[in-house]
């Protein structure tokens, strides 16, 4: 029987208010891609957390190898051989590949730095990876895709023995996650456990060998993922009996009818995306699918007025706004949800009732004066209504877990009750519990007549959601499914289609 | 999780106040002062609480101005040459023997032209707060040397030189102006859509905007509040000194900030409060106000406002980062 690289017993961790872990026990293998799934406030950032020394655990033991290990800050966590690859990439953007994967432990004597023992270490570890970064290179221009391999590369260059990845796909093209999973694969030869976060059940079928599923703080279980179905995945996590895919079961007549509330013609920003017209109805879901960088976040912004556009024309409700002003498109009825929920999304350090309150004073004032009561009205309305889970108002939003962050976002917007909502990804990084209400809260808003645009780089979000589907690639606008029409690989086509 | 929201809300009576860190800074003045009682007798002597709450409200009406900008997320060093130039103008108007009220409508259209000329430089101009205002501070130094031409101007009407030391009912007037300064900042602060905006502002100015608000006339207003009040104490300060003096309001910035954040402010932006500053101040020149009458060097004292600032700037560095790693 193999020893267990990773072996945690019993971690509890409480938080001013929340008991996060409630004595969560965790055994990883050697050579094991192990999967962490479980919703947001399920507990897994904080137990990886643990695991990497960014936070201290209240009780419980950690074993590394048989060993008992005290990981009381993350250098020490990578001197025994763990480290993470996060979703926002901890790298030092402005040095090259090699300078970063040698931060912190540069090659050289008595303070001078050996250029070329530190670029000579750095194309060994790429070239483990089977991958072609050139070492000079600025972090900066890399990709997503190839700034989180030197993320990896820099891992391995800290003998990794246990490598977090944390919603490695997220921002990835099929391709790129092809080459992920082959690096993740040969790791797993060389005798690295893998913690793999990920919402997406497809990669966990495809990738892992055994998922733990978190809920509220406890293991509800360990499985071998090929004795585990998706639906009971699903139901473990939350805790309820849930469709695992969503479908959006109303009838769509009305929107047929409807009115067109948003136009776009021809809008142009040089460098960034062309020739952009389209338009949409009351009532009507409109996905826009695209690769990363494809300038679906950039053509919203432009609507949204956040952004300047070279040329073109939007249109509300048959009349024009103006170009690149903010309060014009609000005023005109826009609402944008960022793609960057933490930086633009909510305000970290405000409460949830700011950010709920922020966007829409004038409700709850009078002659510039504000009614503190009816603020707390306006919150409890909307805490409510879109089940945000928060010991209370006065709580920073940087308090609260990703999905009812995103809540706080969503919930802001509908305050402010416009006729046109823009979405940017609002399910990045959610649980599934969370992403099917605000599925459910996108048909309701569009039965009530609003005219709702959905972006997303998550297919079957949108399949299951919208009544078509735009996609974008490289700036324009490359095709368009009506939901009768829907078709993964066409859509697909048209996200890889260059002119 | 209703009648728990109302009770939250009304406990936290003046909204944004950091309870127990301001809690205790009172506590350490009151105990101050009856250290101070006890060990001098001078202390307590109506002279000296008047003297005292009279130099707390000069720096209280600037600190007040300050707090504003530095919850809009940005800070201001001119105000002490603010200060310096509105006296300047006061001595040479009323010589010129211009009314009160022109003189005060002088020095109030000043200090919003310089929080103007602020304004414009550091969101428009794109440079960095400190900077800017650095470089107002040095140029409106100038300007007062220049209007004086180096020297004191003396010999201002009686009645105005008089006012600093006089009562309005039973409470000292730089008081009783402290007292209005305050009623009213706090109102705006924390009952009024722009004080609401001007937190969103100091919290994440990316957000603020994308939500509609307007950050530049926000931030813009901040800083004409500031040099308001600035010029305004330049007058009062003037009275006091019964003269012109193109030194005057020398050291006033740096003293601002410390009682800023230390009455709670951050230097980040977002947080900050009327009354948290008031108390701020009353700490510094309770300092200063103790280690005069027990024959404390007076450059110790500057040492220990030094300290106290980067330690008061610390600790709040040390709240944010604990707060986000939580």
């Amino acid at each position: 029987m193999l020893e267990p690289s990773v072996k945690m017993i019993g971690i509890k961790k409480k938080f001013p208010g929340v008991q996060a872990l409630g004595g969560v026990d965790l055994t990883i293998y050697p050579g094991e891609v192990h999967a962490l799934l479980g919703e947001n406030g399920a507990g897994k950032s904080v137990l990886l957390k643990i695991l990497l020394g960014a936070i201290h655990r209240d009780e419980g033991e950690i074993y590394l190898d048989g060993k008992l290990a005290d990981i009381d800050n993350p250098i020490k966590a990578r001197d025994l051989g763990i480290s993470a690859v996060y979703q926002d990439l901890k790298l030092a953007m402005p040095l090259s590949v090699a300078e970063n994967i040698s931060l912190g432990r540069l090659p050289g004597k008595y303070g001078f730095v050996n250029k070329n023992a530190m670029k000579e270490n750095a194309s060994k570890y790429l070239k483990d990876l089977k991958l072609d970064i050139d070492v000079n290179a600025d972090v900066d221009s890399l990709s997503v895709a190839r700034k989180q391999m030197v993320a990896i590369a820099k891992a391995l260059s800290c003998n990794v023995r246990v490598l977090l990845l944390d919603e490695p796909t997220a921002m990835l093209t099929n391709e790129e996650t092809k080459t992920l999973f082959d690096t993740v694969r040969s790791l797993k030869e060389n005798g690295v456990s893998i913690v793999y976060v990920s919402h997406r059940l497809e990669e966990i079928f495809e990738l892992c060998d055994r998922v733990t599923i978190l809920r509220d703080g406890q293991n509800v279980g360990s499985f071998f993922v090929r004795d585990i179905s998706r639906s009971e995945m699903v139901t473990r996590m939350a805790g309820r009996e849930i469709k695992d895919v969503y479908q959006n079961a109303t009838d769509k007549t009305s929107s047929e009818n409807g009115q067109k509330i948003l136009e776009c013609h021809n809008l142009t920003c040089n460098g960034k995306f062309r020739d952009v017209s389209f338009s949409v109805k009351e009532g009507e879901i409109v996905g826009f699918y695209g690769l990363v960088g494809a300038g679906r976040t950039e053509v919203m912004r432009a609507i949204f007025g956040a952004d300047k556009y070279d040329s073109g024309q939007v249109k509300i409700n048959g009349k024009p706004v103006k170009n690149n002003k903010i309060d014009a498109a609000v005023k005109a009825g826009v609402a944008l949800v960022p793609e960057d929920r933490h930086k633009q999304g909510v305000a970290l350090n405000l409460s949830v009732k700011s950010n709920i309150n922020i966007i829409n004073y004038n409700a709850v004032s009078k002659f510039g004066v504000v009614s503190p009561k009816e603020e707390r009205e306006v919150t409890r309305k909307y805490i409510d209504l879109l089940n945000i889970k928060t010991p209370s108002q006065e709580q920073e939003v940087q308090n609260l877990s990703g999905g009812n962050q995103q809540k706080v976002a969503i919930a802001k917007w509908l305050n402010k009750n416009q006729e046109v909502l823009i979405f940017d990804e609002p399910t990045i990084g959610i649980d599934v519990a969370t992403k099917y209400e605000i599925y459910d809260l996108l048909s309701n808003l569009a039965k009530n007549g609003a005219a709702i645009i959905f972006v997303s780089s998550y297919m079957p979000e949108l399949l299951g959601v919208c009544d078509r589907i735009l996609v974008m690639c490289n700036g324009r606008i490359t095709g368009e499914l009506p939901k009768e029409e829907f078709n993964e690989g066409k859509i697909l086509e048209y996200a890889f289609q260059t002119e | 999780m209703n009648k728990k929201d109302d009770k939250l809300a009304k406990k936290s009576l003046f909204k944004n106040f950091r309870l127990t860190t301001q809690l205790t800074i009172l506590i350490v003045v009151l105990a101050m002062w009856i250290f101070l009682a006890l060990t001098t007798d001078t202390f307590l002597t109506r002279e000296n609480i008047a003297n005292l709450f009279r130099q707390t409200s000069l720096l209280g009406i600037v600190a007040v101005g300050l707090t504003f900008v530095i919850i809009s997320g940005h800070s201001d060093l001119s105000m002490g040459a603010t200060i310096g130039v509105s006296g300047i103008i006061t001595a040479q108007l009323l010589r010129g023997g211009m009314p009160l009220i022109v003189v005060i409508l002088a020095a109030i259209a000043l200090g919003i032209a310089i929080g103007t000329v602020n304004g414009l430089v550091i969101i428009k101009g794109e440079v960095p707060a400190f900077i800017a205002t650095l470089s107002t501070m040095t140029a409106l130094r100038g300007v007062a040397y220049l209007l004086s031409n180096g020297q004191t101007i003396a010999g201002l009407p009686d009645y105005f030189n008089k006012f600093s030391g006089a009562n309005i009912w039973i409470i000292p007037s730089f008081v009783f102006i402290l007292i209005i300064v305050l009623i009213i900042g706090h109102f705006v602060l924390s009952r009024t859509v722009f004080g609401r905006n001007l937190y969103a502002v100091g919290s994440n100015k990316e957000v603020a905007a994308l939500s509609g608000i307007k950050v530049y006339p926000m931030v813009q207003t901040a800083y004409m509040i500031s040099g308001m009040l600035a010029a305004l104490a330049g007058v009062l300060l003037t009275s006091r000194l019964a003269s012109g003096q193109p030194m005057a309001g020398n050291g006033y910035d740096l003293q601002c900030v410390t009682a800023v954040v230390i009455g709670g402010g951050s230097l980040s932006g977002g947080k900050g409060s009327v009354m948290g500053t008031f108390i701020g101040t009353l700490l510094i020149y309770t300092l200063y106000n103790g280690g005069n009458l027990l024959n404390v060097n007076a450059f110790w004292l500057q040492i220990v406002i030094g300290v106290m600032t980067i330690l008061a700037v610390f600790i709040d560095g040390l709240r944010r980062r604990r707060a986000s790693r939580a």
